[in-house]
């Protein structure tokens, strides 16, 4: 037999006898255990305010876009008055 | 959906207890693969826990986006830990008690003695060649899965794989 042979015998022979190998009885408890005393994941924590100030988000965004087009409409007139004001001279 | 996959979605929506199907679906295959790279439960218990955490955090945190396989995606971070407990193992010296302490309920006699034995013959492998070996000839894993898991590329694969079998070949000739 040739030490590739011997190799892949041996590992073969390894892999049958540790397929019965599992964690003792109380290891999931164990775990859970220890993920609940994990503190809640910041995604959690920005999640929910961010869902709770989107209406307000958007009602705050559509007052700045009248406000901006108001705005624009004054300095609009401002000028165009300014113009004939200059045209008068 | 599957259940795995299920669990996944609960568990990234705050439900932490769903998590629990996840660890009863995987744990017996995520400690035994972690057993046999380290040679002994106590510590793949301990590699696997702490693979665990890794895990919930990823998906609290939506660091985890659900798109990957569930299994290959777990097997990926515990075969990380295991190599990352290999190298630290390296680095301190070995216990002598090791074996005895977990033989107790953990593992039969006889299935202590084959991870002691394949931890042993493994040892002076560099800990990335030896956890490719383990998935490939003893897990029985394919070249292209343990790519994914490795998060390397076949050829990486493969390399690695002549170089553990080379030094293994080289350690019997030398007796």
């Amino acid at each position: 037999m040739s030490h590739e042979e011997d190799i892949d015998a041996r590992l073969s022979r390894l892999s049958g006898a540790t397929a019965g190998v599992r964690p003792r009885a109380d290891f999931s408890s164990r775990v859970m255990q220890r993920i609940e005393a994990e503190p809640p994941g910041a995604w959690f924590a920005l999640r929910a305010p961010a869902s709770r100030f989107l209406p307000v988000g958007m009602l705050a965004a559509a007052l700045a876009l009248v406000w901006a087009v108001s705005v624009n409409n004054q300095v609009n007139e401002a000028m165009a008055s300014s113009d004939d004001t200059e045209l008068s001279w | 959906m599957d259940n795995l996959t299920e669990a996944v979605t609960r568990v990234r929506s705050g439900d932490a207890a769903a998590f629990q199907r996840i660890v009863d679906g995987t744990s017996t295959r995520l400690v035994r693969l972690a057993a046999r790279m380290l040679g002994n439960v106590v510590d793949a218990e301990d590699v696997v826990q702490e693979a665990y955490v890794k895990a919930y955090r990823a998906l609290t945190t939506g660091e985890f986006d659900g798109r990957a396989n569930v299994t290959t995606w777990l097997y990926r971070i515990v075969t990380n830990q295991a190599i990352d407990a290999m190298r630290g193992r390296a680095r301190r010296p070995k216990p002598t008690d090791t074996a005895d302490e977990s033989i107790s309920d953990l593992a039969s006699a006889e299935q202590q003695l084959a991870l002691t034995e394949l931890s042993d013959w493994m040892d002076e492998l560099p800990a990335d060649q030896r956890a490719t070996l383990v998935l490939k000839a003893v897990e029985g894993m394919t070249s292209p899965e343990i790519a994914e898991i490795l998060q390397c590329s076949e050829g990486a694969v493969e390399q690695r794989l002549v170089r553990a079998r080379a030094a293994l070949r080289k350690r019997s000739e030398g007796r």
